[in-house]
This record gives structure tokens, sequence and C-alpha cells, in this order.
């Protein structure tokens, strides 16, 4: 007990508070010490509470542990000394409230003088002084509790404490853009959320408060931060707009930080003159502006009650969608979307019209004696009645749907006169009025008198006269034997199809395209679509060829490769596409194509045309050499009557191409014909597969 | 037999427990009382459990018009003009900053830069920039808001466009349509919540394909997978009734089915048997809705001149931009069209010509057209690719022609309707139009953005799959409140 002796304590706190106080100044140490007065300071308050408890439970125990509540007072006794000196070192950062840090600072040091006290009343034998001692620790614990909330009027504002506990005022409504203060209700609004808390009266960071127009001119300890007219100079708004890891960036790192919208809005109120009682509508106006205002409006806010079960189940049977815009809320979204729509339905709907914020009749057999019963609709947000037979005497139902933001009439009977009458008593924010008998030249009018936005569809300008498609062929077939019947067709309806078959380009005084076009000869059909409003199509091109002799009879030498079998296909006249899958494509790996064709009798024959695909990318290459022999009896006497070579040149080719080899045999009579086509074999050695086998891709042999 | 018995040993704990805690989960909506339980069977299996939306949403539906491949950005909307100036020169290796490269270039001695072959302009009163190859985009500049910075973590095509769709490279995550089908259900009982339409660009029209698993549920219940919505004779495969069998004779056999599914559900609990009752029904009702949605005869001629002439050709993305619209007026929540052929690594110019054309003129038209319906607003149309091309040429690069490799660090994508801001562009490449320098998207942004129109916060939307709790969005991803109106 000799190190608390009582007189010891004492002095040494004494002499030690008299010696910081007189020889302290704001020095870099001395700040730095202060900011741990946050954290000294709620050590003698805990301690002193634990003593409270240790005192009351040990005199209904009667066993009062006397020197343990000695110790606890000592304890308690020195950490308020220290957090009084460490406060008063906070003190010197500046920026708070004179009046409040000084009823802070005094009853902070009183609490301590008091703790101090209770510390020396415990020691005391006397009983008058045991007597006064648990009053006297409630007045210190009052004490301490009135310099904690002053305290925390310094850190978080003076209303941080009530400002759940108070009931919230009722906002001021505010429904149009035009009716709100620049300053008060939108500026004020933006700093309250993001800049007051550390810039108030009672604490004013930087010695600036922001709560107030009168601290906002009077600027901070660097001097004003607004410059009237242009916020580049206002270091208010420059603050905001450094990086994050600038020390100098406001809000600091952490706090909630200003949107994009905030900080236009702050740029915008500055630069036009930071009035502080101005109404926006005599600020110059911008579409920005209009769009970020409005959040700032405030509406009067209606309570809606739940729909009970039963009402929207019957709601549901009649036909109607029935969904929760959220779940927990009222607000529900209805859509008719089965059967028939009908007034009886309709005023069944009556029991959900508080709760239905979205009313989509979209489609439906409406009409304007169906639609009274929607009058008590009043809460709606958005209403579609697109598609449907309504006039102007349906929207007198919905004037009193105040709160109505969309409204979609395209494809109704609505003129301007029945908007502009709607207008007088509700301008939605967005109305869809295409495909109505609203008239254009007063649709500006309207726009402007209502400030609403009304479209129109897209403008007439949109689409630039564009080109037909090409008509198609009904059949892929080109190849016949004596004649063929081609038919078109066009997707777009009632076009008219022009044709010719001397390779000139067709115009609209050429042949005109009606059933079908009969060929009996080797031509080139060129055919293109012709229709008002519409440029004509682009040409189609497509060569019809003719073929002397059908081949039923053929023998290979060897088959080819299994991935592209079936040899029949090189004479079943159908042609193969650039897509070497297609199926029509026959290939053979590596080997060439040796066939020899019976015609079945003597027959004149003047050209063998042979149709090949490259694509080098596959590894398909055209073939070296083409060759035919003509022979009157099988398997000898064949005689070499025509050959074409090859000549490579270039190296790839661009993606699958189709060339057709014609190899001229005149006038010879013959029945059997052996045809061989040779294979690259080999990959060249600028290929990637340079020494392998390479493709060869024969869709036709044509004997013509 | 052993079959039977194989099905009894698989009705083990864990299917024990997932029916009990559906039965609990169960007797609990049913306690209170909840007005929308007695949704259709899609509407019900979806309501359970999960309070979705979490707040109103902006958008009730997305139209996702994928661009596969990558289109380039430098050729279509970011306008490089030092790149021009410094045609052939080297890329330097401070902007490149060892950012890998994908195996088609990075044997490349040197990395040229080239700017595109095609004129830019200034459009509408936003001043976006775009390329003379959309002239029909240009034009209604003021309805999109463009994102010049979008970035994403995948180099090559595969786990670029699963990254797009699922949230992860990996495959086997639900597509992001799955995930919105799953947790905000349908709006249209007669058709299915998440549609796909694909057609093929003329571009480079044999560019690489694309994989059913992209619009796949995962390990969300297969009621919630995509379907897709073919452009021949069948537009969903399997779906018509064999010849000579009525309407009602498939009801009938519908009926019996389903006694048997019931059974076998009460026996087994399997809620996958639950799902595939109620796909039976779906493609019943389907059977008489989907060949009316995909009827395009009945579009008057200004609407298909508006489209372009090409929207009456089957499978085109002109015409399936025009289904797209048909399938948004009727709810259809997810409706994602893919149009390949922008993988131009070779001959840009002459592909990327071609492939513009394709959907210049439908992708403005669709835009418009919503607009004009009063659908535009809850509506969220997404246009791009998985990932944009680079800056400099792959290939040799000659006066008239160069190529782009995959470029997974910058490229654009934009957005129209669903509450997404107008006529505004977001973020910002360096004059190289290689790396970003203000605001980047990253893919999970976008995800988060994307759910976030649709009412759910993408931080809470999660399900327990494997032990853990699976997000669309991973474990990142920020909504982008700053190109929201």
């Amino acid at each position: 007990m000799k190190l608390l002796n009582a007189k010891n304590v004492i002095v040494s706190l004494v002499i030690l508070a008299i010696v910081i106080f007189s020889i302290s100044e704001a020095s870099r140490g001395v700040l730095f010490l202060g900011r741990f007065h946050p954290l000294i300071l709620h050590l003698p308050i805990g301690a002193l509470i634990l003593t409270l408890f240790i005192d009351i439970v040990g005199r209904l125990n009667r066993n009062y542990p006397k020197q343990v509540v000695q110790y606890a007072l000592a304890f308690s006794a020195f950490f308020a000394v220290l957090a009084c000196i460490l406060g008063y070192f906070l003190s010197f950062e500046g920026g708070y409230d004179d009046n409040t840090l000084n009823i802070h600072l005094w009853v902070g040091i009183a609490s301590a003088i008091l703790i101090t006290c209770l510390f020396l009343f415990s020691r005391s034998e006397d009983k008058r002084i045991n007597k006064i001692f648990l009053p006297f620790f409630v007045l210190t614990l009052v004490c301490i509790s009135v310099a904690g909330h002053y305290g925390s009027v310094l850190t978080h504002g003076s209303d941080f404490l009530t400002h759940y506990a108070k009931t919230p005022e009722k906002a001021k409504v505010i429904e149009h853009i035009d009716s709100l203060k620049i300053y008060e209700d939108v500026v004020f609004k933006i700093l309250d959320a993001k800049c007051i808390q550390c810039h108030n009266t009672t604490k004013r960071k930087g010695e600036l408060s922001l709560n107030s127009p009168d601290g906002i001119l009077k600027g901070g300890e660097n001097g004003p931060v607004l410059e009237r007219g242009n916020a580049m100079e206002s270091s208010m708004f420059k603050s905001l707009l450094l990086p994050l890891s600038d020390e100098n960036h406001m809000p600091p790192e952490g706090k909630p930080q200003l949107t994009k919208d905030d900080i236009w809005l702050i740029e915008y109120w500055i630069n036009n003159n930071a009035d502080f009682k101005e109404k926006t509508v005599n600020l110059p106006k911008n579409d920005t502006l209009n769009k970020l205002l409005k959040k700032y409006l405030v509406f009067e806010e209606v309570e809606i009650k739940h729909a009970s079960l039963k009402d929207i189940n019957a709601a549901k049977e009649i036909g109607f969608s029935v969904l929760k815009l959220v779940p927990g809320e009222p607000e529900l979204r209805v859509k008719f979307v089965k059967g028939e729509l009908t007034k009886e339905a309709l005023k069944k709907l009556e029991k959900l019209r508080t709760q239905t914020v979205e009313l989509d009749l979209s489609k439906t057999a409406l009409s304007d004696d169906m639609i009274s019963g929607l009058k008590v609709f009043k809460n709606l947000k958005k209403l579609i009645l697109s598609n449907t037979k309504i006039t102007d005497a349906a929207l007198k139902n919905f004037e009193q749907s105040k709160s109505l933001k969309v409204l979609n009439l395209y494809n109704t009977e609505i003129t301007d006169k029945g908007l502009n009458s709607f207008f007088e008593h509700v301008v939605p924010e967005q109305v869809y009025a295409w495909e109505t008998k609203v008239d254009d030249a007063s649709l500006a009018m309207l726009e402007s008198k209502y400030r609403t936005t009304i479209y129109k569809g897209a403008d007439n300008d949109f689409v630039e006269i564009s080109h037909l498609e090409m008509p198609s062929f009904d059949s892929d077939k080109n190849l016949f034997v004596d004649t063929i019947s081609v038919g078109l067709k066009s997707k777009i309806k009632n076009a008219n199809i022009y044709y010719t078959i001397d390779g000139t380009d067709p115009d609209s005084t050429s042949l005109k395209y009606s059933d079908k076009i009969f060929l009996d000869k080797a031509v080139t059909l060129k055919v293109r679509s012709y229709k008002k409003g519409w440029l004509p199509s682009p040409v189609l091109e497509k060569d019809f060829v003719r073929i002397k002799h059908e081949v039923s009879k053929y023998d290979f030498t060897k088959q080819p490769d299994e991935k592209y079998p079936g040899a029949h296909k090189l004479f079943d006249l159908i042609e193969g596409s650039t897509f070497l899958r297609d199926g029509n494509w026959v290939g053979f790996l590596g080997d060439d194509i040796e066939t020899t064709i019976d015609l079945e009798s003597v027959k004149q024959v003047s050209k063998v045309s042979i149709n090949c695909l490259e694509d080098v990318a596959q590894w398909i290459l055209y073939p070296k050499k083409l060759a035919v022999y003509a022979s009157k009896t099988n398997n000898s006497g064949f005689k070499k009557v025509g050959e074409l070579k090859i000549n490579r040149k270039g190296r790839y080719g661009d993606g699958s191409e189709i060339k057709t080899y014609t190899i001229d045999i005149p006038d010879t009579n013959t029945q059997f014909l052996k045809v061989v086509v040779q294979n690259y074999k080999t990959l060249p050695s600028w290929h990637e597969g340079a020494g392998n086998d390479s493709w060869l891709f024969v869709d036709e042999i044509l004997v013509r | 037999m052993e079959e039977l018995s194989k099905h009894f040993i698989n009705n083990n704990r864990r299917h024990f427990l997932k029916k009990l805690g559906l039965g609990v989960g169960g007797l609990a909506a049913a306690s209170l009382l909840d007005p929308f339980s007695n949704m259709s069977g899609k509407e019900q299996l979806d309501a359970i459990g999960l309070n979705l939306p979490h707040f109103a949403p902006k958008a009730k539906r997305v139209i996702y018009l994928f661009q596969s491949g990558g289109p380039s950005q430098l050729d279509l909307f970011d306008y490089k003009p030092l790149l021009n100036k410094m045609r052939g020169q080297d890329l330097p290796d401070s902007v490149r900053n060892g950012q890998r490269l994908t195996g088609m270039t990075s044997g490349q001695d040197r990395f040229p830069l080239v700017g595109g072959n095609f004129k830019f302009k200034q459009y509408g009163e936003s001043r976006a920039w775009v390329s003379e190859l959309m002239p029909y985009t240009a034009k209604i500049v003021d309805e999109l808001c463009f994102i010049k910075s979008m970035h994403t973590e995948a180099i090559n095509h595969d786990p670029a466009i699963t990254f797009f769709q699922t949230g992860s490279q990996q495959t086997g995550r639900p597509s992001i349509g799955s995930w919105m089908s799953y947790g905000l259900g349908s709006l249209n009982e007669n058709l299915p919540s998440f549609t796909v339409l694909l057609s093929r660009g003329t571009g480079r029209p044999f560019s690489q394909p694309l994989y059913s698993r992209l619009w796949g549920n995962g390990f969300l219940s297969s009621l919630h997978q995509g379907v897709q919505f073919r452009s021949g004779k069948d537009p969903v495969l399997y779906l018509k009734d064999p010849e000579g069998m009525t309407r009602g004779e498939r009801r009938k056999m519908l009926d019996y089915i389903s006694e048997l599914n019931h059974k076998q559900e009460q026996e087994f609990g399997d809620p996958e048997i639950n799902s595939r009752i109620a796909q039976y029904e779906m493609a019943y009702r389907m059977q008489t809705s989907v060949p009316t949605t995909m009827n395009i005869e009945e579009e008057p001629e200004h609407i298909i001149k508006m489209y372009g002439a090409n929207s009456r050709t089957p499978g085109t993305y002109a015409a399936n931009c025009l289904l797209a619209r048909r399938l948004a007026e009727k709810d259809v929540r997810f409706i994602q069209l893919y149009h390949m052929g922008w993988d131009q690594h070779f001959d840009l110019p002459n592909q990327i010509e071609k492939q513009a054309k394709d959907i210049d003129q439908a992708t403005a038209a669709l835009i418009l057209d919503l607009k004009q319906r009063g659908l535009l607003d809850d509506t969220l149309v997404i246009w791009g690719g998985e990932f944009g091309r680079t800056n400099y040429s792959q290939g040799v690069l000659t006066d008239k022609t160069y190529g782009r490799d995959h470029h997974p660090k910058c490229f654009t994508m934009f957005m129209a309707g669903g509450g997404v801001k107008p006529g505004f562009t977001y973020g910002q490449t360096d004059d190289f139009g290689y790396n970003i320098v203000k605001d980047p998207m990253h893919v999970h942004d976008l995800q988060a953005t994307l759910m976030h129109q649709m009412g759910i916060d993408h931080t809470k939307f999660t399900y327990k799959h494997q032990g853990r709790r699976f997000r669309l969005t991973d474990v990142s991803g920020h909504v982008v409140n700053d190109i929201l109106v």
C-alpha cells in the first residue's frame, strides 16, 4: 500500500498535469498523442461502472472488498486524468465548436477530480464519508455522462444521438422540378449526406462548416472555398475532383463518396452563381439538369394495404396475370392474358384498385364503354392500352391517376385533342402514340406545353430505300437431259420478277416471270425482282446445262474414300455447293479417278465436263490432268480422244471454289468412255501438309 | 430387377434430406398463406424460397445480341487516329506491357500498328463516334449507352464466351438466361422464359461453332435451360405431334405420363421429375404458341423494310431480330441471339464490311421498334462480343488489308433501354486503343449491372450446389451506377 499512498498519488498527478498544461504546444508529437484520447477515455468509464457493480454486490453480500474498490478507483483516477491531458492535446487540432469544446473540457476535468475524490473517500475510515460515498459515486457517473455526451456532439454532431428517436419530419412535397430550390432542395441535400457530418458548426474540420450559407461563404482555414460562378476556382468543388488517394480529396477515402451526378449538380450550382435562394426555374435549363433534378422531387407518400388472397385469386381466375412488383410489398402488376376481356372482368378487378400500379390491357377487346370501371385506379404508374379500339373518351377515365408516369396508347384511335385535354389533368413522363391519330404537327406543341415526351415511331428517314432481296429458285437443279421447268419465288410479297436468257442483265422491260420458265438448251438465266418502294434486287444468275446422255452404267477402278463416298453421285445430275460436306461431293484421297462409262449403244459425244472443288486449307486440290479415252468395245481398244493438263499457279486459294473442266472431243462416236482424273497426289512443299496425300473432290462427270 | 434395386439404393440420405427440406419449405410457404402459391407449375417451383426481385426492377426482359467471335472495336466504335498516323510502326512494349498473346500471333516478329480502314464520324446529340460500317447504328446513337472500357480475363473464344454467359471460364455453370429464369420465373406460361436464336454471319461464314452448353442450365433445374428456336420447318425440334396424332390424343397421353411421373416422384422424391412434368406441359402449350410467335408472315411491309429485306430470310440475324421483338412482346424474359463470324484474323476489312452489314440495320431497327411499341423502357438490349481485337495487324499488313488477333484488355459494347442512360459513353481507352485509362468495366460488372436492372442484388442471388453457394458474378462484380438512369 505504500505506492498507493494518497498523498503521493495526488501530488504526482497534480504536478504532472500542471507541468504538461504549461509546457505543451501544438507540436506534431502532441497532436499524435492527442489522437489517443478516444481510446484512453473509455478506460475510466468502464472501470468506474465495474467498480460500482462490485461495490453494490459486495454490500449486498455483506462481504465488501474494500481493497479491490480502492485499486479500481485508483486505476480510474489515473486514466481519467490522462484522458483529460490527451483530450487537451486533441483540441489543438482545431475545427471544433468553441462553446461545446469548453463545456466538454471543464466537465471532463470536473469528472477527473470527482473520481480522484472518490478514490480518497474510499480510503477514509470516517463514517460520515462512508455514508455519502454511494451518492457521490452516482454524481460522478452523471458528470461523466455529461462530459461524454458533449464529446460525442463534437465528433458526431449534435443530432447524432437523437436521429432515429425523433419522428422524421414530413418532407415538403415538391412535385415539379421548377419549384425546387437549387440550394435548399438539391445542393444542401448532397452536402448533408456526404459532407456535413465533418463540416458543421460543432465539428468544423479544417475550420469549415458547410451546414449553412454563412458557413460556406466564410470558408475554412485556407480561406474561401467558394468562388461564385467559377467551380474550377472553388476549392469545395476542386477537392471533389482530386484522385481518391490524394490527401486533400474530399470526402476522405473510406467515407461515402459523391456520385458523378452529385458532382455535376454542385458544379452546375457554383457555375451559375451559387445562389442560396434561387429556384431552378430561373436557372439555365438543360436536359442533364432536368434529368438529375427529378431525383430530388418529393411526392406525397400513399400507404397501400396488401391485397387479399381472395381478390388476387379471383382476378387470376378471370384471366388476369397478377404479380407483385417486389415480394413483400403491396404493389401489383396486372396484365390481361387469357380469354376475352369483358366489362364484368374489369369490374371484378376493382378490388385491386389501390394496389395496382401497372395495368396492361393491350391486345384485348377493350373498348370505351368497358373502361369506365377503371376510374378508381388512382395509383397507376404505368398504363398500357396499346393495340385496342379505345378513343379519346377512354382517356377521361384516368384523369384521377395523378402518379401516372408511362402511358402506352400505340395503335389506338387516340387523337391529339384527346391527349391535350388529358394532359390538363395528368402529364405522364412518357406517352407512346405510334400508329394513332395524333397529328404530327401538334406533337411538338403538346411536348413543349406539357413538358413530356411523346413517341410517334421511328423517324421516316430511318429506313433508306433498300434493295429487294434476290428471288430464289424452287430447286437447286441446273443439269437436265431434255427440258427443265424452272420455278422462282420471292420473299417479299407481290414483287415482280424479270428474267433474261441471253446473258444480258434483266430490267423491268425484260421477260416477266409468271409461272414457270421452260428451258430446252443450255443457257445462263438471269433474274431480278422489282417492287415499288424498293430498289431492284441484285441479279441472280444461274447456268443451266443440258446433258446429252444420262449415264446409268459405269464402273470404277478405285472407289472413293469412305469419308466422302457415293460414286453414283458423280452421275446424279445434282451439283455440289461450296460447302464441301453438303453430301454431293465425292472425295478421293491420293487416288486418281478412273471410270469406264457404258452409253449402252454407240452414241455421238462432243464434250465431257468434270466439276471439281478446291479448298487448299482443307488439303483439297484441283486435279493435275484430265484425259478421256473412247472405244466401241468394252475393256479394249481405248484410244485417247482428249486431254487437259492443269498448270497450277499461285499457292493458296481463297476458301472453297469450284471449277468445271471441259474436255472437247469433237464428234466422237462411241459406246464406251474412259475418264481419268489425275489426283494432285502429294501435297506440294509449300503446303502445311507437304508430303501427305492430297484430296480430289468431284461432284459430276457430264457427257455432253 | 437390378435396375429397380439400383433406384432404391439411389434414394439415399441426400434424397431423404432434400425431400424433407422441400416438404418443410412447402409447409412454411403454405402457412404464410402466400397469395402467389397457386401459380402455374413452373412459377410455383421458382417461387420456393426465393424472394425475388429484391427491389423494383427497371427491366422486365433482356435481349442479348451476342456478337460471337469478337468484333473489332477499332473498326466500329473506338476511334483511334493515332493508329492511322503510326500505321506500320511497331506496338511499343511499354503499351503492351507484357500482355499475353494468343498462339496465333505470339510467334510474330513484329506487331505493326494498324488503324481502321474505315472513316469515323460523330453522330447525334451525344456526339458518339461510329464508323461508316454502321450507318444505321449511327442514326440511333442517342438511344445507346456505349461502354468503351469492357475487359475480360479470357483470350480464346470458348472460355471467353463461357465467361460472359456463365460468369466462369470453366464450363458447367448456368447461363445468365437460366439464372434469370430460375430467379424471376416466367411472365408467359406458354413460352419458355429463356429462348435462343442463332445466325451465321456472312463475314466469315465458316467460323467456329457455338455449343448448346452456352445456354445450358448448369446445376439449376433443367426447366431453366435456353430453348433454341430454329429457322427451319420445326422451330423447336421434336415439338410437333407425329402425323396422325390429334391434340386430344396427345393430351390423354400426357395426362397418363404425368400420373406415372407423379407416382414416381412420390416414391423417389427426385425434384428433377417435377421439372420433367412441367416440361411436358410446357411443350404441349408451346405446340400452339411457338408457331404463332414464329410466324413473321403477318409483319407488315414497313416493318420488314425497317429491319431490312433480309428479315424475310429465316435464320438471318435480321430475321432473328424481328423474332426477338415478337418474343419480347410476348414477355419472354431472356432472349439470347448469337451472331457468328466476327473472328476476323485475316482479311478483316473485307470480312467486317459484310459482317457489319448483316447486323447494322436490324440492330438499330430492333431498338427503334421496341421503342415505338413502348417496350424499350423495360427491355434491356445488349450488343457485344466476348472480347475485342488487337490494335496491331495479325499476318502481313498491306495498304489494303490487315487482320486482328483477340484482345481481352479493352473492347466496346453498347446497351439500350432497360433503365440505362441513353446517348451516353462510359469509359475510355488510351490513344493506342490497347489499355483502358478510365472507368474499366469487367464482365462481372456487366453481369451485376444487368441483374440490378432486373431487380436482383447479384451478391444475394445464389444457388447452393455441391456444398457451396454459387453466384453468376462469382465473388466479384460491381453495379456500374454511372450508366444507369
